[in-house]
Formats: C-alpha cells, sequence, structure tokens
C-alpha cells in the first residue's frame, strides 16, 4: 500500500491535471453565472468563463481513505466534491442537488500541459455571488447576453445547454 | 501562443493524475447492461466483473487537428465519450450512442503511489454483436439490477447496473 502520492514509477504520456467546470443556474431569472479571469492567469487571461479549478494531491489525505480495496486506496466522489468546493472557493456560492453533466473536454494548454476539462451545470443552492479564487469579476447572463462578453470558447453553448436543462 | 506538443515540463507535479473513464453500455430493448469478465490473467481484479473502460494517453490525440481551437489553447471536445466509444468496440466490439449519462467517480491510490482519477458514464447501446478483446476478457453478459447481483463483480458495480437502468428508464 502507498504512503504517499508519487510520480516514480508513472508513465509520462499518461499524465494530465484533471480539471472541473460549473455552469450555474439560477431559477429567479434563469440566468448563469461567468467570472472573469484574472489578468495575469497562464490560461485564457482576462477572459470570461466558467467556476472551475484543478483537483490536487491535497484533496487525498491517505491516512484516511473511504475505502481500502486490498493494496488500493479509494477515495468517493471527488470529482462531485471538488465542483461544490471550488463554487464555494471562486464565487461563495453552494448548490442544492447532484451536478448534472454535460461533457468533456482535452485540452493543451499554452505551455503545453495537457489537461481533461469535466464539464457539469447544476442550480444555485444559496449564497451571494462574489469572485475570488483568481477571478476578479462575476455577472449572470443568459444565451444572448453571454454573447456580449469576452468569453472564453464554447461556454456560450454550455450555458445555452443548462437553461435548456433546467428551465 | 499555442503549444507545438504537449509536455510536462511547466506542470505542478502535485496537480498530475493518470485518468481512467468506464462506460455501463445500456440495452434499450431489454433494460439491460453490458458486463464482462475479467480475465484470469488479469493483474488487477483477475476473474471479476467489470464494464468497458480504459486510460487516455496523451497519444489518443494529434494536436495539428484539434477540434477548436480556444485563444492559445488547443481543444478536443467530447474526450471523454470518444475514449469510451474507442473502449467499448475494442473490449467488447460493440456501438455506444450520443446520449452519456454521468454515474461517478473515483480516485485511487495504486500501491506504486500513482494517483488515478477514474470517471464512469453510462450510455446507450446502438449496434454490434459483443466480440471480446482475446486476452483481456473469458465471458460477457447482459444484465438487469437484480441479475447482476448473481455476479462477483469489483466493488460499486452492482448499484451502477441499478443507476443506469433508472436514468435511462426515466
Amino acid at each position: 500500500m502507498a504512503r504517499q502520492i508519487n510520480l516514480a514509477h508513472a508513465e509520462a504520456d499518461k499524465l494530465f491535471y484533471f480539471v472541473t467546470t460549473i455552469v450555474v443556474y439560477r431559477e429567479s431569472d434563469q440566468k448563469c453565472l461567468i467570472l472573469k479571469r484574472a489578468g495575469d492567469d497562464a490560461v485564457l487571461p482576462g477572459k470570461w468563463g466558467l467556476p472551475g479549478g484543478r483537483l490536487e494531491w491535497s484533496h487525498f489525505d491517505l491516512e484516511h481513505p473511504d475505502e481500502v480495496d486490498g493494496e488500493i486506496l479509494n477515495f468517493n466522489g471527488p470529482v462531485e466534491a471538488h465542483v461544490k468546493e471550488l463554487l464555494e472557493e471562486k464565487a461563495g456560492l453552494s448548490i442544492g442537488e447532484r451536478p448534472q453533466y454535460l461533457g468533456s473536454v482535452f485540452f493543451v494548454r499554452g505551455d503545453g500541459t495537457p489537461s481533461i476539462l469535466v464539464r457539469f451545470a447544476a442550480r444555485i443552492g444559496g449564497g451571494e455571488a462574489e469572485a475570488g479564487g483568481g477571478f476578479t469579476d462575476s455577472a449572470w447572463v443568459d444565451a444572448e447576453e453571454i454573447t456580449q462578453y469576452d468569453h472564453v470558447e464554447g461556454i456560450d453553448k454550455e450555458i445555452l445547454k443548462a437553461i435548456k436543462l433546467f428551465s | 501562443m499555442a503549444a507545438t506538443e504537449i509536455s510536462l515540463g511547466e506542470a505542478k507535479k502535485d496537480k498530475l493524475f493518470y485518468f481512467v473513464a468506464n462506460v455501463l453500455v445500456y440495452r434499450e430493448e431489454d433494460g439491460r447492461c453490458l458486463i464482462l469478465k475479467r480475465s484470469k490473467r488479469e493483474k488487477a481484479h483477475s476473474g471479476r466483473w467489470a464494464t468497458p473502460g480504459g486510460k487516455m494517453e496523451h497519444g489518443d490525440f494529434d494536436i495539428n487537428h484539434p477540434t477548436r481551437m480556444n485563444g492559445d489553447v488547443i481543444d478536443f471536445e467530447d474526450s471523454i465519450e470518444d475514449l469510451l466509444r474507442r473502449e467499448t468496440k475494442e473490449e467488447a466490439g460493440v456501438e455506444i450512442g450520443n446520449e452519456f449519462h454521468y454515474i461517478n467517480s473515483n480516485t485511487f491510490i495504486r500501491p506504486d503511489g500513482i494517483p488515478v482519477v477514474l470517471v464512469k458514464l453510462a450510455a446507450n447501446y446502438v449496434g454490434g454483436e459483443v466480440v471480446l478483446e482475446e486476452g483481456a476478457f473469458d465471458d460477457f453478459a447482459w444484465v438487469n439490477a437484480e441479475e447482476v447481483k448473481e455476479y462477483e463483480c469489483i466493488d460499486g458495480i452492482c448499484e451502477e447496473v441499478e443507476k443506469t437502468v433508472q436514468l435511462f428508464s426515466k
């Protein structure tokens, strides 16, 4: 059983960043939250995007796994937990239900780092939107209004999909 | 500027994972899901029943032919769905459609310390006779939420079959 996470035996061509984003839908006016990325962000600086972030090893305490299966340490539901955490951290919001799956993207950052993105949507549960954790501004938009913002490619379609899903 | 190759030179080590996806293949005509019996020769979970899936690799992507450019970011849309289509065809010979549902996720730390993110989706069966990948699987079955309990499955499969049947029969 591993005592610490390490990549000593890993094959480099199978390693990725793992990223999640979420479209948050507000029922009262049928709008979704977008956040402005910081001007010094390494990826798409200054663009309007969705709350999101990367999974890190520090999310997993090897002393306290959910299950031990032989020599393997298991942690259940890390992606769902990460979505909730980052939404609180980046936008000060909570979601009231299980996130819905929208789709996936593999992307290569400008610095060459390979990343897998899983996209979700959920109805807002509570909180007032406030940009934080690397974002500098926030706005609530519908499928028309998003076109007026300099946004990350594809999020207009995700917002439209979320609005259709929830309204 | 967009990258000219995939590289880990600038990556932060403590954010790197292996990535695996599995799929519950749902057959609408009888409301059953496909399970595969892993070969006794497999190191992990030998002889137990599982679902199709596999590990993502950098070589799966031709950086010169993305589906979209996003500023200097190179995008390949539906990458997990495409991985599952390839793996299902390779491991079981069947084709899956475009309706995907999210089932759950798991991170596991292998005995050698490598962290793996596993995402499970469900998809609809669209065609093909089951032909098992030689050496990897010994048998297959189409099962509903009751029948799957009769098989010695990898942990979680019974609940995932039940959830898949619920999602698609809505």
